[in-house]
Parts: structure tokens; C-alpha cells; sequence
């Protein structure tokens, strides 16, 4: 199966939140791909899981702000701060040969980390973990999930970031500062959108021997599919409770 | 002769016929005074309910042998009756959290409205019959539930579990016997909107609600398909086992009344199933026997290492540990908390019980995995339910008719004249 980069630019956070969903369904209706999906937030948004609850957001600093509360399925496993200066990726991955959870987050944190170096930075992939470093802190992060025979999972390539408005958003497991840093700081100069993105792709090229192909949307069956999509993840009940069906609920107390 | 294919209708006489379940246990429908009856049966006869489909009346009904049903019609209802297989929330009814029920297959009634009728009432009561049996309504969950990882399907909620009235254990395993799942209405266009069910106390009717917004706006025809799911496993979850970074252990237990004469305990299983593998222990407890709330160990822990992601029963070996009768003992599980990765979290199966059932017993959130307290101290539960957690034992050898000293108690049976000496 061929590679391909898909740049969606900025988009709305109901549309990203919902990409990995996509993507499974994407592979179960025969019309995924090999991909790497870049897009940015459109808004300033916190970003939580399945497995995340909104309790651990300062909710009320979040409506204040006017920041859009979206939930993935899976999604981060603990709560995110997004906004539009930062690249949320989507890695969907059907290998020929069987390979294991290791071997699939080694060729995104590999990718990644060529990437960075195309831009000039010192990186390289954490060994014992999920990240991408310069020095000691990380400018990107990823999980690695299996769909069936596939392996799916969002990652976050950190260009530029608020760490006043995140850390007033979310309730962070750690101090942000000490942990993660951004490519136009370690770059030292604002690096333009197109310049990472182009880097992106030969970082991958790169690590897998293959020419990736660019476009600049999904492709039909899959805008329809996330078409579809849209009811759950702007629904309350998936937003508040993380579950969602078709059905409508007259019952429910409350 | 061979076995009888399971979820296949067979026909007994003209207007009788029953399948049988995965777990061999017999459905009869039988079209009588115009309408279908429909009878669950549970541990062969012990248990049953009986379901009278009055809503739909004719002298006819139709047996459509290849297409696995009977229907039965008039002309402003149509009623398809059939058994159903194991299935998934996600397939039936587009839930985002899948889950596979109906383990051993089971039983479903179609009941479609032809058109509309405007002084029809949007309830639907269909008169019952059980034998021995409890109906435990599982509610809707909180947004405290939700927070602390209670998962139960959206078609649980509102639903009913169906549990023996008095026993478990051995052959009765957790005592299920099957799940009423809430019913969905589904109109011509696919629009869908869940009914409510309701079993009265004295479980004379089953209740079927339909919303009037629904049987309103709807384009007709309408079907409403309530599921009776043979299962022995819970249909909600409580974790027992939280992500490394909480360390959180959570041990829970449900506590039952050992029947005359007692006996030896050989294992314990308990449905179980997680994010990740996880190891697990298993413990007896006799209820309050240090003081109220204080549970002595009876039995374990006994420990099994990385019990497996996927859904299943994990089997504990026990010691033959004394088990005596009319004495209240909890079986009771706790997952290793710090075996967790990734915000994962490892469950335990149960349904909401009845007031009236025994006890049962959940400490959260720091049940202490590498050494379970001995005593367990733990109050019970505000609300009683049943964990999917049952035990086997051997009752004692049922002694000799004989007497020590061989004479036999009764006199034994002459043939043929005595000798005369």
C-alpha cells in the first residue's frame, strides 16, 4: 500500500477529534491508506480522551475563553491544550508483514524525529518512551493503538505553544515547562507551516525508502464518513460522558 | 442421535415449538387462544418465564422454517417471534462502546405497527408468568458512576437482569438466567428511540413504553424488538484494577448463604476483563464474623498472573476449604492496581441486584492488592448487586443407609418362601 501525506490545514476541532474514528472505519470499508494526516486547530481547543474526563480541565476558564472542550475516541490519553500554532498528526498504518506496537511507534517517532532534523533541529526518539526529544524535552508525542491488523494513533508536533493559556486550561500530570519545548524555540525563528510539513514528508520518505505523495484533503468516502461522524462528536452525551448511540433517549433522568 | 442444532426452531406439533439455547437451555413459543406464548426456561424446569404476546391476536400463524421464525398477524400489527445469536452493542444498535452480549444466544420478539393510530396508547403490557426468579432493574447511570468507571451499556440501562430467586454456585454458577434488554423503536425511515421497560413488583406484566414524541413524529411502520439475552455474566462493569499511575486496587465481593449441607470449596470464577492483562486474587470471607463489617478469611488469596485483555471466566484453584451451611460468605476479587498501564483499567462483571439479595461489598479506592486485609474491613454496599463471582464445591458424601453394626434399617425385601428349618 502506498504512503501519503494528507495536509488539511486548519480545520474545525469536531473534524480532528473525530479522525482516528475515521480512520478505523476507513480501513474497515476498504478506503484507507497508508497515512500521515496533518491539520490545525481552527480554535483554541482542549482536547480529552476516552479514557479523560472534563473534570480535568479548569472548565470554567474553558468557557470563559471561548476554548472548544472535543472528545476523541480513543483520543490522548490525558487532556491536551491545542490551538492553531501547533500540528496535530494522524498516523494510519497497514503493514504488509505483521508488525508489533514497538515497530509501528519506531517508524512514527523515526519519521518524526527526521523530520526535525531537516529543519535543523538536534532530535532524536526517546527510547524508552513515546516522544520525540531536542536535548531533554519533547516537541512531539504519540501513542500507538491496533485496529485489527492496523495501527492508528494521533501525535502532536509542537511549533509553537501557549504555555500560559495551557496551563490555565488543563490540569497538567506535569510542569509543561520542564518537559516539552517547541520547533520555533529550538529553532530559534518562527518556522512557516509549509517548511515543516514539507519536512515531514522527506522525513518519512527517508525512513520508509518510499516516495510519499501529497494532497491536500481526504479523499471522498472519507469526508462522508467524517460527515457522519459529526452528530456523536458534537453530541452533549459523548462530549459529557464519553458514549454515544443513534438512538434517541427520551428516558434519561436529567 | 444427533444433538439438536442450538437457536434452530423446531416443531414439536402444529402449534408448538421450541429451540434451545447455547447453553442448552429450551425456549418454547406456542400459538394458543389466538396469540403466542413465549416460555424461558432455565436450569431445565426449575426456572421460567412466561411471556403471553396479547397484543397481537389470530387464528393463524405462519412457521417460516428457513427464515429461523414464527409470525403471527392482523390487520394493524404484525408479530415476529425468533431466536437470536450472540451480538454486539456496536451492531445493534451503533453504540460507541461495543460490547458483546447475549453470550448463549437467546430470544426476540418484533412487534411492528402497521400505521398509526391515534387513540392507541403507548403502552404495551404483556401479562407473565415466572417461577423463581428475581427481576433486578438496572438503572441509569450518574454522572458519578460514569467519573468513578462504572460502564453499562446504553441498552442495559433501563433493563432488567433475571437472576434465580435464592440460589448460585455449582450448577447454578452466579444464579443469572438471562437479561431483558431495554427495547428500541425504529420507524420506516430508520430513525430509532429507546423504549422503557417495566416489570411490576409482583411480576404479573412486562411494560413496554414507547414515547408518545416518537409514535407522534414517526413514519410508519414502527417496530419495537425487546431482546432476552441468555447470559451468566453481569452486563455492567466495576473496575477492580486502575492505571499505575492511581495505583488503584478495588476489591469487590457479593456474599450468599451456603445451602444445607455445605461442603468443600474446589474453585472460584469470576468474569473478568480489561484494557490491559492484569493479575488477580481471589478470597473467602465469612460475613461480620470478626464483628459487623468485619469479614474473616476463610479462603486464598489465591492469585493468578496476567489474566487475560479479553472477556472470559478465570478460574482460581481453591485448597477444599470448608464451606458450612447456613453460614454467609463473600466471594470476592481484587485486581492489581500497579499491573495498569496508560489510564487502562481492568473490570469485574455485575448486575444491579434486588433489595432483598445478600449483601454485597466493594472497597474503592485503596483495597491493598500485595496483601488484602485479613480481616476485610468494609461495610456493605448502598446498593446491593450481583458480581459476576461464583464458587464450585463438593458437598460432603451423602453416609451409608446402613448403621455401624451392618444390621440394615429397613427390612430387606423377601423372594421366594423362607426355608422352614
Amino acid at each position: 500500500m502506498l504512503w501519503r501525506l494528507v495536509d488539511l490545514g486548519k480545520k474545525d476541532p469536531y473534524f480532528i477529534s473525530a479522525l482516528q474514528e475515521m480512520l478505523r472505519r476507513g480501513f474497515d470499508e476498504g478506503v484507507a491508506q497508508n497515512s500521515i494526516i496533518l491539520a490545525r486547530f481552527s480554535e483554541p481547543t482542549a482536547w480529552i480522551g476516552l479514557r479523560t474526563s472534563s473534570k480535568e480541565l479548569h472548565e470554567e476558564y474553558c468557557e470563559a475563553q471561548k476554548i472548544v472542550v472535543v472528545r476523541g475516541d480513543p483520543g490522548p490519553p490525558l487532556p491536551l491544550y491545542y490551538d492553531s500554532s501547533h500540528i496535530i498528526g494522524h498516523f494510519a498504518w497497514k503493514p504488509v508483514k505483521k508488525a508489533s506496537r514497538e515497530e509501528a511507534l519506531i517508524l512514527l517517532q523515526n519519521g518524526v524525529a527526521q523530520a526535525a532534523r531537516i529543519i535543523g533541529l538536534d532530535a532524536r526518539r526517546r527510547i524508552d518512551g513515546n516522544d520525540v526529544l531536542v536535548g531533554t524535552k519533547k516537541i512531539a508525542s504519540m501513542g500507538m493503538f491496533q485496529y485489527k491488523d492496523a495501527w492508528i494513533t494521533g501525535f502532536s508536533i509542537l511549533c509553537n505553544f501557549d504555555f500560559d493559556v495551557a496551563e490555565k486550561a488543563i490540569i497538567p500530570k506535569r510542569d509543561m515547562r520542564e518537559t516539552m519545548t517547541t520547533i520555533n524555540a529550538e529553532a530559534d525563528r518562527d518556522v512557516p507551516f509549509e517548511e515543516i510539513v514539507l519536512a515531514v514528508k522527506e522525513g518519512f520518505e527517508s525512513i520508509l525508502g518510499e516516495e510519499v505523495i501529497v494532497s491536500e484533503d481526504l479523499t471522498e468516502s472519507e469526508n462522508q464518513i467524517s460527515e457522519g461522524l459529526m452528530e456523536k462528536y458534537q453530541s452533549e452525551e459523548w462530549l459529557n460522558r464519553g458514549r454515544w448511540s443513534p438512538v434517541k433517549d427520551y428516558w434519561r433522568p436529567g | 442421535m444427533p444433538a439438536e442444532e442450538k437457536l434452530k426452531i423446531i416443531q414439536d406439533t402444529p402449534k408448538k415449538f421450541h429451540f434451545k439455547t447455547k447453553d442448552n437451555q429450551r425456549v418454547d413459543i406456542e400459538h394458543k387462544d389466538e396469540r403466542l406464548f413465549v416460555t424461558l426456561f432455565k436450569w431445565e424446569t426449575e426456572a421460567s418465564l412466561q411471556i403471553d404476546l396479547d397484543a397481537v391476536f389470530s387464528t393463524q400463524h405462519n412457521f417460516l422454517e428457513t427464515e429461523n421464525r414464527i409470525e403471527i398477524e392482523n390487520p394493524d400489527f404484525l408479530l415476529r417471534v425468533y431466536p437470536i445469536d450472540t451480538r454486539s452493542t456496536g451492531d445493534l444498535y451503533g453504540d460507541s462502546d461495543d460490547v458483546i452480549q447475549c453470550h448463549d444466544g437467546g430470544l426476540r420478539f418484533e412487534l411492528v405497527l402497521k400505521k398509526k393510530r391515534p387513540a392507541m396508547d403507548n403502552s404495551l403490557i404483556f401479562p407473565i408468568i415466572s417461577k423463581n426468579l428475581r427481576f433486578s432493574y438496572q438503572p441509569f447511570l450518574t454522572q458519578e458512576d460514569i467519573d468513578a468507571g462504572v460502564r453499562r451499556p446504553l441498552n442495559v440501562e433501563g433493563s432488567y437482569a433475571v437472576y434465580h430467586v435464592s440460589k448460585k454456585n455449582n450448577k447454578y454458577m452466579t444464579g443469572k438466567a438471562f437479561h431483558i434488554f431495554r427495547p428500541i423503536a425504529e420507524d420506516a425511515l430508520g430513525n430509532k428511540a429507546w423504549c422503557s421497560l417495566y416489570i411490576n413488583p409482583e411480576t404479573t406484566e412486562l411494560t413496554i413504553t414507547i414515547p408518545q414524541q416518537f409514535l407522534d413524529e414517526a413514519t410508519y411502520p414502527i417496530t419495537i424488538d425487546p431482546d432476552f439475552g441468555y447470559s451468566t455474566a453481569g452486563a455492567t462493569e466495576y473496575t477492580i484494577a486502575q492505571d499505575s499511575t492511581l495505583h488503584r486496587s478495588d476489591r469487590a465481593g457479593s456474599a450468599w448463604s451456603m445451602p444445607a449441607p455445605g461442603g468443600t470449596a474446589n474453585w472460584i470464577k469470576a468474569r473478568i476483563r480489561g484494557d490491559f492483562v492484569c493479575d488477580c486474587k481471589v478470597i473467602i470471607n465469612q460475613k461480620d464474623s470478626v464483628a459487623a463489617g468485619q469479614h474473616g478469611q476463610i479462603a486464598g488469596p489465591v492469585e493468578n498472573l496476567a489474566c487475560a485483555a479479553a472477556e472470559h471466566w478465570e478460574e482460581f484453584t481453591l485448597a477444599g476449604e470448608a464451606l458450612t451451611e447456613a453460614i454467609v460468605y463473600i466471594l470476592n476479587i481484587i485486581g492489581n492496581g500497579p499491573d495498569i498501564t496508560e489510564k487502562g483499567k481492568y473490570y469485574i462483571k455485575l448486575d444491579t441486584a434486588t433489595p432483598t439479595t445478600v449483601a454485597s461489598y466493594y472497597e474503592t479506592p485503596h483495597a491493598t492488592y500485595a496483601a488484602p486485609g485479613s480481616p476485610w474491613i468494609d461495610g456493605p454496599m448502598g446498593t446491593t448487586v450481583d458480581f459476576s463471582i461464583y464458587c464450585n464445591y463438593t458437598p460432603p458424601a451423602v453416609p451409608p443407609a446402613y448403621p455401624l453394626i451392618g444390621k440394615p434399617l429397613v427390612a430387606p425385601i423377601m423372594v421366594g418362601r423362607p426355608k422352614i428349618r
